[in-house]
């Protein structure tokens, strides 16, 4: 892999611990010490589905923006479903602002359980992170998995991952105090942060949320956190990676604000703005494969994502 | 005093009340500690209140559980609402806060809003439009969206119990019941024009 030997040391240098290969082909099975890298598609395959799509790895989506009970939204479930068909994620992380509107019992239905019917009776299982649009009760809404929680970790059903879902509207200390400490218990391969501002963004509507990067920043950076997702910016994005760690925004699956990415954006990678979109992953090992689908169901960005590797003196 | 609270009440207020705070340590004569720590302390004592005369709606009632369907969250977050709405009938702007408090509010959070980060923290406030003016004591509409809370700002205010959060609403302050998803109080022009 000369290419991305290269790149890593161009990294080095830089101190951006950006390492991007979209042109040297194939997945490294070097594992470069702390950043997480980003490498190219295994292959570009002629089935939409090609992931490595085996046996035994974390299959799970993320979406955010999405609980309108609008056509555009039911229409990006059924690329969700058909996807289901072939590659069977058990696990879906909501990116915040759940349920747009009047959230009641009518709306729970009609923007949440009617639209994910498929997957909820395929026993995908949802674990939610708030969004500025949502309710609070919805942390006690069954079906969103957060038991109470405004923010909580869990350990994914397979591979050796864990998940820290964040309420970034209310980042409390006390939130941050609960983060600081899990972040440190954690022993897991992979640390994956969710929640619904993103610290990097290059979209107009909102983009970075910098306050909060100032104080999640350093604790994702110390604690190696591999890779962060958020929604709010109705977009998709990938940054390049930021201090180590991949940013995904995954804000267009029932929002859409077309147009809306900078693409000079200095940590813009790849996006998508044109239609919704969704983003599904699948970890097995140190690799983090991840396709971003669009209501088509085409496939708008693609890659894997190498996890972050403790810096070694 | 500088406008920032001063480490000396975050002593008191650590040693007589549940409020936490963590700015920037300044000097102060004792006198404004002592008053500050005071209106710090009067106001765990209106939130305590306010406490227990929720609890008392609630004795009796059935809980919700942190695995509820629609309609339980609904009918809990109504009714809750209802009750609370019912029981402060009459209650007026500051009950809360109280006076001394909104004026700390007001000197606690200025600085920050006119430091070095005080435009990105006013952005991230004021970036979704809220077309709603704050009224004491309502539910908080659901097609509002909440502001984002900065977390300098957050740490600037008292540590609340878990179920009140702050917000904002344009430049005012609100204090929200999150259960009942009600403006509890109103701290009005707490962010610098």
């Amino acid at each position: 892999m000369p290419c991305l030997r290269r790149l890593s040391l161009a990294v080095t240098l830089l101190l951006s611990s950006v390492l991007i290969a979209p042109s040297c082909g194939g997945v490294s099975t070097e594992q470069p010490a702390g950043p997480a890298v980003v490498a190219s598609p295994p292959a570009k395959a002629a089935d939409p589905v090609a992931f490595p799509n085996v046996d035994g790895s974390l299959k799970f989506l993320a979406f955010g923006d999405f609980g309108t009970g609008e056509a555009p939204q039911f229409q990006l479930v059924r690329q969700m479903t058909a996807l289901h068909e072939r590659f069977k994620y058990e696990l879906v992380i909501t990116l915040g602002d759940n349920l747009y509107g009047t959230q009641n019992a009518r709306t729970f239905r009609a923007k949440i359980e009617i639209p994910y019917k498929p997957l909820i009776d395929a026993g995908v299982k949802f674990r939610a992170s708030l969004g500025n649009h949502d309710n609070a009760n919805q942390t006690k809404y069954d079906l969103f998995g957060m038991n109470g929680e405004h923010f909580y970790s869990f350990k994914a059903p397979k591979q050796n991952v864990r998940f820290f879902a964040l309420e970034s509207s209310n980042p409390s200390p006390a939130q941050m105090a609960w983060l600081e400490k899990e972040l440190k218990s954690s022993t897991d391969e992979w640390k994956i942060a969710y929640f619904h501002h993103p610290l990097y963004s290059s979209a107009r509507g909102h983009g970075s949320t910098e306050p909060l990067r100032k104080v999640l920043e350093p604790l994702f950076v110390r604690y190696n956190v591999s890779v962060v997702m958020t929604g709010h910016d109705h977009t998709y994005e990938r940054t390049k990676p930021q201090q180590g760690i991949v940013h995904f925004v995954a804000g267009s699956a029932g929002k859409l604000r077309r147009g809306d990415l900078n693409r000079r954006s200095p940590f813009f990678e790849a996006g998508y703005d044109a239609d919704l979109a969704f983003l599904a992953c699948e970890i097995q090992g140190d690799n983090m494969y991840f396709q971003a689908i669009s209501r088509t169901g085409a496939i708008v960005d693609s890659g894997v994502v190498i996890r972050r590797k403790e810096q070694r003196p | 005093m500088t406008g920032f609270l001063p480490q000396g009440i975050l002593t008191v207020a650590l040693l007589t009340s549940s409020l936490a705070f963590t700015s920037p340590a300044s000097s102060t004569a004792p006198q404004a500690t002592n008053r500050d720590a005071q209106t710090l302390a009067d106001f765990q004592a209106r939130v305590k209140t306010y406490l227990a005369l929720r609890q008392k709606l609630l004795t009796g009632r059935p809980t919700l559980p942190d695995k509820a369907t629609p309609d339980q969250i609904e009918a809990y977050q109504r009714t809750l609402g209802d009750l609370i709405i019912a029981a402060r009938k009459g209650t007026r702007k500051g009950d809360l806060f109280g006076g001394d408090m909104t004026v700390l509010v007001r000197r606690l959070l200025g600085p920050i809003f006119k430091g070095p980060d005080g435009a990105a923290i006013r952005n991230a406030i004021l970036e979704e439009p809220q077309p709603l003016v704050p009224t004491i004591n309502t539910r908080y509409p659901d097609d509002v969206p909440v502001s984002s809370m900065p977390p300098e700002i957050l740490k600037a205010l008292p540590k609340l119990e878990e179920i009140l959060e702050f917000r904002f609403v344009g430049r005012h302050l609100i204090l929200m019941d999150v259960p009942a998803h009600l403006i509890v109080d109103i701290v009005d022009n707490a962010m610098p024009s």
